[in-house]
């Protein structure tokens, strides 16, 4: 028997050998560090050491978002208001809240499912703000417009199962990106993505041992040694940005928008309106979605059990774009999703008593089209008039 | 639970480490518990099928020991077989029955079930019809100890898919177990290791690039459908014999000795060969409890021709509960029919190059011929229905020559996800099995490695746990013959 345990020993080494070449090579990153890839932690950290000390980054493309927030919430920078929502909300900053200690970790392309995965981050890294900003748009309730953000969606799953929701909306978070995976990965990606996905108790430790990701770990290897080397300047390898293009992150994590943008007029953006290219995104909105409403009662009723002040912030589009979103819902004879998710929301904040400020439909809102620099992205002042304006009107619940 | 799983690898150890310190009256109740506990693994209920079989056929061999009229002794044997028989039948084939006549009929006369089948039903029931057969004829005492028939009948290692055992061969050695023999211990790892390697390596790659190519025959190609057909050959044969493997080592291991079930069946000169090297526990079942009693060759030729299509049919049938495994059987009983038909051609073939000194040349042609035919069979075994394989036949024949240029092969094949990767682990590991298969058939290969020094046994072991890690498939599908 004692012989058989000395065989079985010698086995070690292997496993040794997977474990080493697991942690060092980690094509799917769980571990912290990137063999193949270095320059993408680099950019991620210039990012991080400059907000941590206070400094503006001009961002020269995509970036992965969630290490750059975990790492705000790991730092002992106070945070009494967290700005929650998508780049629409990118551009509100400490002005609106004067004397509060602001930090915008709204989520590019990000959802409702980000918002709440975001702030997930942020409880886990024990940070109770005061009170928690959360954007909206009109798209947050119905299906989902733009694809998940592959980083949160380890996130998005602890933050459902946290909230106690159905394990039916996890699976469809699981399918969401498991669809994205197959549709925008490159091969690599998408198998690092089932890794991400495929999350025991044991997770992501369970790894270091996997033999399947051994297999993982040395095909990336080989396609690293073999393949041409990609530009990878930003999160996913894209190449920098034109200058004119280029946003500034704050310290406050919120978002000066780039010169190009900046000089939108208003009759460009009203052309935009008419053209076809907005035609995905302006029409076609599927209608409430259960699951997302769903997740929308759990994650404010959670805020506030925890008391923290919630205040939901719906920033309109662009008017030209509303009113032709509008019209094709009346000819289709359908209600507008954006009046759907308004009602929604302004129900559901006159139960619990929760603040918003600004309304999805522009004249509401009292909105100019000058406002923006493109049809759903307001300019930074016109944000914080948005906001302020609410305030002032509505002096306290609505 | 699955051999190739993490769950099997806690599993084993755990048990073989209690089997080997426990004292040998205990060691039968541990091997019970255990084995029970694989089966429920999967579906707790169908473990009450179990009990009922065990039962059954634990009394009959009693009440047989005690009958002493030949008539009563038939009729208790019936009871069994009837019990067993009727137990498969409820489970495997009543919805094939009733889906068959209600579409004769084109109304609902009898309604489906849509019953799961229990895993392995086919190899235990014939397993336990076996026992109550063997003692029926006296060749078997009856076991009169319970705990030892009960683990007869579900001793994990081979008991969701075989070798399916007799009873003359496994109830001595389960009446009383050998201790802890650290060579025998080790030849079964070494027999497991080499099976999964044969599954996870080989087969369930494999499995990747057959799939979805049946999937959808009526988009494919000729050559890509025969490139699934051959590969199907090897994945069924690598997916049964490495699960036979991996049963028969880990039996060995618990010091209990399997019968052998596959000897390089690929390399038969003739099916009437095949059929000694495949499956060598269920058609030797067949030959000793249907073949011979029925007449064997001892009969006129007519008779003879009989004889093996009721073998084949029933052997097809036994596959499952669908008209291609009964064309697969019938298919392969012609074969053996039309071998005997062309038997003195053959012989003088033989004859031929004998004179000319040429023997190898005829044994290479049989064996490609053999194989052909053979793989052919499998797309009745493959197919869900006889129309589908009927189309692949049609469209094998079919577009051949654009694919024969390598980068548009390749291409069809990424199409699939089959990267050149997976065609050069295929090809080595296809490479190493035929090694293994040539060379196994002349001498043991576990005898001789045992026998070479510490640095070329351990350059083994260590390539074959390298070949598994870097070559196996980890999310591969189930066992195929689970589903018997």
């Amino acid at each position: 028997m004692r012989r058989l345990f000395i065989k079985f020993a010698s086995f070690v080494p292997i496993v040794l050998l997977v474990a080493a070449v697991n942690r060092s090579v980690d094509p799917a990153r769980f571990y912290g560090t990137h063999f193949l890839d270095p320059s993408r932690d680099q950019y991620e950290g210039a990012v991080i050491d400059n907000l941590l000390a206070g400094r503006s980054q001009v961002l020269v493309g995509p970036y992965n978002e969630r290490l750059v927030l975990e790492a705000v919430f790991r730092s002992k920078r106070p945070i009494d208001t967290l700005v929650l929502g998508s780049s629409v909300a990118k551009p509100i900053n400490g002005d609106s809240f004067p004397g509060e200690n602001l930090y915008n970790a709204a989520i590019y392309g990000g959802e409702l499912e980000e918002a709440a995965a975001v702030y997930q981050l942020a409880w886990e890294n024990g940070r109770r703000p005061k009170r928690v900003v959360l954007e909206f748009h009109g798209r947050e309730l119905g299906g989902r417009n733009w694809d998940i953000v592959p980083e949160l969606v380890p996130v998005m799953l602890r933050v459902r199962k946290r909230l106690g929701l159905p394990s039916d909306d996890s699976e469809s978070i699981r399918e969401l990106f498991t669809q994205r995976a197959d549709r925008t990965m490159p091969d690599n990606q998408s198998t690092a993505a089932q890794f991400v996905v495929d999350q025991s108790w044991l997770h992501p430790y369970d790894k270091l041992f996997s033999p399947r990701y051994f297999q993982f770990s040395l095909r990336s290897l080989g396609n690293a040694w073999f393949d041409a080397p990609t530009v990878t300047v930003g999160s996913g390898g894209v190449a920098p940005q034109p200058e004119d293009e280029r946003q500034v992150l704050c310290p406050d994590g919120s978002v000066l928008w780039s010169r190009k943008w900046l000089s939108h007029t208003a009759e460009q953006i009203r052309q935009l309106v008419q053209s076809d290219a907005m035609k995905p995104v302006l029409w076609n909105r599927p209608p409430l979605s259960p699951s997302h409403c769903r997740l929308f009662d759990a994650f404010i009723t959670d805020l506030e059990r925890s008391g923290i002040k919630v205040i939901l912030v719906l920033v309109p589009p662009f008017p030209a774009a509303f009113d032709r979103m509008h019209d094709a819902y009346a000819r289709a004879h359908k209600p507008c999703p954006l009046d759907e998710c308004e009602s929604y929301v302004r129900a559901f904040a006159k139960k619990h008593s929760i603040q918003i400020d600004g309304s999805l439909d522009p004249r509401k809102a009292g909105v100019a089209e000058d406002e923006f620099v493109d049809y759903i992205h307001m300019r930074r002042d016109a944000l914080a008039r948005l906001i302020a304006r609410n305030n002032a009107a509505q002096q306290g619940p609505n | 639970m699955l051999f190739d799983s993490l769950q099997f690898a806690v599993f084993f150890p755990i048990v073989c480490g209690l089997f080997w310190t426990l004292p040998q009256r205990f060691r039968w109740l541990l091997l019970l518990v255990s084995s029970y506990y694989f089966y429920m693994c999967w579906r707790p209920e169908y473990a009450l099928v179990l009990v009922l079989i065990t039962a059954i056929d634990f009394g009959v061999g009693i009440a047989l020991a005690r009958a002493t009229e030949p008539k009563t002794r038939r009729l208790i044997l019936l009871t069994s077989l009837a019990a067993n028989l009727g137990i498969l039948f409820f489970f495997k084939y009543y919805d094939f029955a009733a889906r068959s006549l209600n579409s004769l009929t084109a109304t609902v006369v009898v309604p489906e079930l849509a019953m799961v089948l229990p895993i392995g039903l086919s190899f235990h029931t014939f397993q336990s019809m076996g026992y109550t057969v063997d003692v029926y004829r006296r060749k078997v005492e009856p076991e009169r100890d319970w705990g030892t028939f009960a683990t007869f009948i579900v001793f994990f290692p081979q008991l969701v898919a075989g070798p399916i055992e007799r009873a003359g061969d496994l109830l001595p050695q389960l009446r009383h177990y050998e201790n802890f023999d650290y060579g025998r211990v080790t030849n079964g790892l070494k027999l497991m290791a080499w099976g999964l390697f044969k599954k996870m390596v080989i087969a369930d790659r494999l499995a990747r690039l057959v799939d979805p190519i049946y999937a959808v025959p009526e988009s494919q190609s000729g050559l890509m459908l025969a490139l699934a057909t051959v590969g199907f050959g090897y994945q069924i044969y690598c997916d049964f014999s490495g699960y036979s493997d991996i049963a028969i080592g880990a039996a060995e291991v618990l010091g209990v000795r399997l019968m052998t079930n596959f000897r390089a069946p690929y390399h038969s000169r003739s099916i009437r060969e095949f059929w000694t090297r495949w499956h060598i526990s269920l058609s030797t079942w067949f030959r000793d409890y249907v073949y011979i009693p029925l007449g064997g060759n001892q009969v006129s030729a007519g008779r003879w021709a009989f004889n093996i299509l009721i073998v084949f049919f029933l052997s097809g049938i036994w596959h499952g509960a669908n008209w291609t495994f009964l064309v697969w059987g019938l298919y392969h009983a012609v074969l053996i029919i039309a071998g005997r038909v062309t038997q003195g051609f053959t012989s003088a073939l033989h004859g031929f190059s004998r004179r000319e000194q040429r023997r190898r040349l005829p044994a290479a042609v049989g064996i490609v011929w053999t194989f052909l035919l053979v793989t052919a069979g499998w797309v009745f075994f493959r197919a869900p229905s006889i129309h589908v394989a009927m189309t692949i036949f049609q469209r094998m024949a079919a577009d051949w020559q654009s694919f024969l240029i390598p980068a548009r092969l390749a291409g069809h094949l990424s199409l699939i996800g089959w990267q050149s990767w997976d065609t050069v682990v295929i090809c080595l590991a296809l490479l190493a099995l035929e090694i293994g298969d040539t060379v196994g058939l002349r001498f043991s290969i576990r005898k001789w490695l045992a026998e070479q020094s510490t640095v070329v046994r351990w350059t083994a072991y260590y390539l074959l746990v390298l070949a598994l890690i870097v070559g196996g498939q980890f999310n591969g599908p189930p066992f195929i013959y689970f589903q018997f």
